[in-house]
């Protein structure tokens, strides 16, 4: 423990050099404005920036490059919270409860509490990573593919929490979410099915547009529908917000302890899901959302816009953000498609990645670390400090904001993969958004089935070709054989519950 | 009147400039460099290291720009370049695992249906395993005789599965391939001892290998592989399977009927970005690469022996 810390206070001694220090500053402004800009996610913001960095010291290459990663991690909630689209995808369950603040006029609230959530919850994350990071990589290798088709099996059983509250509506949303993943590559065969022989099917449905169509898109037909001339002129919140200032957005002590649990638990939750092979920050942010809804004390009332549902999944990414970084660092693993990147880049700094890095270079490792610790301080300085500013937004008069999110969907969709095919999923999925929003079918499990699909049938498949097809693998794993039962205890527990309550009624009525 | 004579004038002037002996081909516009995947990928850097080193050398008189049209594991970017055919100001970055696939899974447009103007490098292939799994190569080839290893790789009907199948097929082993989404997940899985063996480009494995923990136990390319890392793993050809030859070459090509002339311009201009010392240094050597140039008569003859001699292959094991 000594040993880290004195690795750690090496680490800030880099870490805090003017020169990293403006680095950071650098890299958490881009990942601020590349996460609120619907369409470019990290991945795309750390791919663009890699090749203007290598002519930097690695260091503060990586340290620029980190901060916009996680900094991206805020910046996705603004425009999720102000305008209800997703910056990037770890957002959308921020959009749910973040954007009805908003409409109630607490707009400045709900950012707060995104701000603050994401600082602690990647804090959390930070710090794990400091002590154990090494330890935590080596239990994430624990999770082959059968143990993670465990994982997610679990996570699908935990969308009954979601369905709100006409569960038919849920189920179906669910399948039609299913139902999209299933357009793409078959793994077993490794062909495109459900393409309908066109190429920009093959590789399936993007994420990013349906994302942007289902709220965004949505969003404007909505406001379209309940247009009257006279409204034309108001802003977002239906009611008026007074220009906000940064103490009417502070959080109250008593609304401060609110969340700081929730913030704990899904920071602890966030960073090992992190840490799990092909899992990453929007899994995290779905499955911090559920545990939050299930356990928390005011679950019940999450989805209809409270801090609580913007605090759990806003703690939850930043937290796996920082876990994705433990098996990059400790076994140059990377754990999704933006720390892959990363991976690239270390090479091309010339350092290799792998379970000699640690030992190899010490200060660039800590430097990272403590950068990190540093980063977070500043994004939330940044953060707060725009508030007032974004906030401004919601008194832009509809007549138009409606256009300008308009073409803000369009343009964030085409940009992912410069597709005007993907502008076109965008559309439709605006278009079946606002259905299932006016038929009140929720659209959250929706996206989480789509989300899951793909990573359960492909840990799914390599787990039946490594064990040849037999089912054996799924309970010959301790690990895979003590999720599945918890999924039975999951679904066995209404009935336990009734049955307790059955038997213990008889006995009140007598006595 | 005035108008048409002017134009007459332009023509003549344009047809005076195009018989000048200086250049048969220049280009007059920026070119489009067309990446069948997504930012950020071994192509994409590919890609951009090219349009890098022409900007910085001043190699070319216009902008090369990267454009990023990833999908369907390159048939969209394939079904765009069909759209442009004899289009003179676009080039295509590909690895050859896609030009593969595009037959192994049938595309619309194949690879053939393109113009091959050069390679430009070699990412080799290594089969990797824990240390102390298996002695040797030869020990690892045995063992799979009875259908009970397990092989990771991370796709279907490319490259990787290529290698895959004429291992199988040329040592008579049954390797059990187990797909996995990255190469990143196969490392996962091979470091957690859910899988035995994986197939790894060197820049994949090179983190463990330095470390020890995972062992080459042979490569899939012709000569062995330089290095104190690597030349120690033999490679399948001196173990006595000289068919089991597979690489992710790297390849740029053209849309179909690209013009002669701005085919031979382009090929003159990668090879003297593939001379440059900024190519071979931090791109190809970081990048644990093997230095590779082939014209575009090279290029399509290697195109057609591996598509006329090896993706049948697919077809025989029932793909």
């Amino acid at each position: 423990m000594l040993d880290i810390l004195a690795l750690l206070a090496h680490g800030f001694g880099v870490a805090l050099t003017p020169i990293n220090v403006m680095y950071a500053l650098v890299g958490a402004m881009m990942g601020l404005i590349v996460g609120a800009m619907p369409g470019i996610g990290s991945l795309a913001g750390v791919a663009l920036l890699l090749p203007l960095t290598f002519r930097l010291e690695p260091t503060g290459a990586i340290i620029m490059l980190a901060a916009l990663y996680y900094a991206n991690m805020y910046g996705g909630s603004f425009s999720a919270i102000l305008l209800n689209i997703p910056g990037d995808s770890p957002a959308v369950m921020t959009a749910v409860d973040g954007y009805k603040l908003t409409r109630a006029g607490k707009a400045g609230k709900a950012l707060f509490t995104a701000i603050i959530s994401s600082a602690i919850g990647g804090t959390i994350g930070i710090a794990i990573l400091t002590v154990m990071g090494p330890l935590l990589a080596d239990i994430g290798l624990h999770f082959g593919p059968a143990e993670m088709a465990a994982v997610i099996v679990m996570a699908f059983t935990s969308i009954g929490w979601l369905l709100g509250e006409n569960p038919a509506k849920g189920g179906l949303s669910t399948c039609l979410g299913l139902m999209l993943a299933c357009v793409g590559v078959d793994l077993a065969r490794g062909t495109s099915r459900f393409s309908f022989g066109m190429p920009d099917l093959m590789s399936g449905i993007s994420f990013v547009p349906l994302v942007i169509g289902m709220f965004g898109f949505s969003q404007v037909m909505i406001l379209l529908k309940g247009f009257r001339s006279k409204q034309a002129d108001e802003g977002l919140a239906a009611v008026p917000t007074e220009k906000l200032s940064i103490r009417e957005s502070l959080l109250t002590r008593a609304e401060f302890k609110r969340i700081l649990p929730i913030v704990g638990k899904s920071g602890l939750l966030g960073t090992f899901i992190g840490v799990l092979p092909g899992a990453g920050a929007t899994m995290s942010a779905f499955l911090c959302y559920i545990l939050e809804k299930r356990t928390g004390r005011n679950g019940a009332m999450m989805g209809e816009g409270v801090i609580e549902g913007v605090a759990a999944p806003e703690a939850g990414n930043n937290a796996a953000a920082a876990g994705t970084f433990a098996p990059l660092l400790s076994l140059g693993i990377p754990g999704g498609g933006t720390t892959a990147v990363l991976l690239g880049g270390l090479m091309m700094w010339g350092l290799t990645p792998g379970p000699l890095l640690f030992s190899d270079k010490p200060e660039f490792c800590w430097g990272l670390i403590a950068s990190m610790y540093v980063g977070n301080i500043i994004c939330v300085a940044v953060a707060i400090a725009i508030i007032p500013f974004v906030t401004n937004i919601l008194r832009v008069p509809v007549r138009i904001i409606a256009p300008a999110i308009t073409v803000v969907c369009v343009v964030g969709s085409y940009s992912v993969d410069n597709s005007y095919f993907d502008v076109l999923v965008m559309l439709a999925s605006g278009l079946v958004g606002f259905f299932l929003t006016q038929y009140a079918y929720p659209t959250a499990p929706l996206l989480l089935a789509f989300v899951l699909a793909p990573i359960l049938e492909r840990s799914a498949n390599s787990a039946f070709e490594i064990s040849g097809g037999s089912i054996d693998i799924f309970y010959e794993s301790p690990i895979a054989l003590s999720f599945l039962l918890i999924i039975v205890a999951i679904c066995l527990s209404p009935l336990v519950m009734r049955a307790i309550r059955c038997a213990r009624r008889p006995r009140s009525v007598n006595g | 009147m005035k108008l048409s004579l002017l134009r007459f004038a332009a023509i003549g002037l344009a047809t005076a400039c195009l018989a000048a002996p200086a250049m048969a081909f220049e280009p007059k516009q920026d070119v489009d460099m067309i990446v069948p995947s997504s930012a950020g990928g071994g192509t994409d850097l590919n890609a951009r290291t090219i349009a890098d080193i022409i900007k910085r050398d001043n190699l070319s008189p216009v902008n090369y720009q990267v454009i990023n049209k990833p999908g369907g594991s390159g048939a969209v970017a394939f079904a765009y370049a069909a759209t442009k055919p004899g289009d003179d100001h676009m080039l295509i970055p590909i690895a050859i695992g896609q030009i593969i696939s595009s037959y192994a899974l049938d595309w619309d447009v194949k690879g053939k249906d393109m113009t091959p103007i050069a390679t430009v490098a070699n990412d080799e292939f290594v089969l990797a395993a824990l240390k102390g799994r298996f002695k040797d190569a030869k020990e690892a080839i045995e063992a799979a005789k009875d259908g009970k290893i397990t092989f990771g790789s991370s796709q279907k009907g490319n490259s990787d599965h290529l290698a895959y199948l004429l291992l199988n097929k040329y040592a008579k082993t049954k390797f059990r391939y187990v797909q996995f989404g990255g190469s990143g997940e196969v490392m996962s899985a091979l470091l957690g001892g859910h899988v035995d063996v994986g197939l790894f480009n060197p820049s994949e494995c090179i983190g463990q290998v330095r470390a020890g923990t995972v062992v080459p136990l042979a490569s899939f390319s012709v000569k062995r592989m330089p290095g104190e890392l690597w030349s120690k793993a033999p490679t399948l050809t001196e173990l006595g399977y000289p068919q089991i030859i597979a690489a992710e070459t790297r390849v740029v090509l053209g849309p179909p009927n690209m013009d002669k002339d701005a085919v031979a311009y382009y090929e003159a201009l990668l090879k003297k970005v593939t001379d440059t010392e900024r190519w071979k240094t931090d791109y190809i050597e970081r990048n644990n690469l093997t230095p590779m140039f082939l014209d575009s008569k090279e290029t399509a003859a290697n195109l057609a022996e591996v598509i006329d001699k090896r993706v049948p292959i697919f077809k025989e094991a029932g793909f």
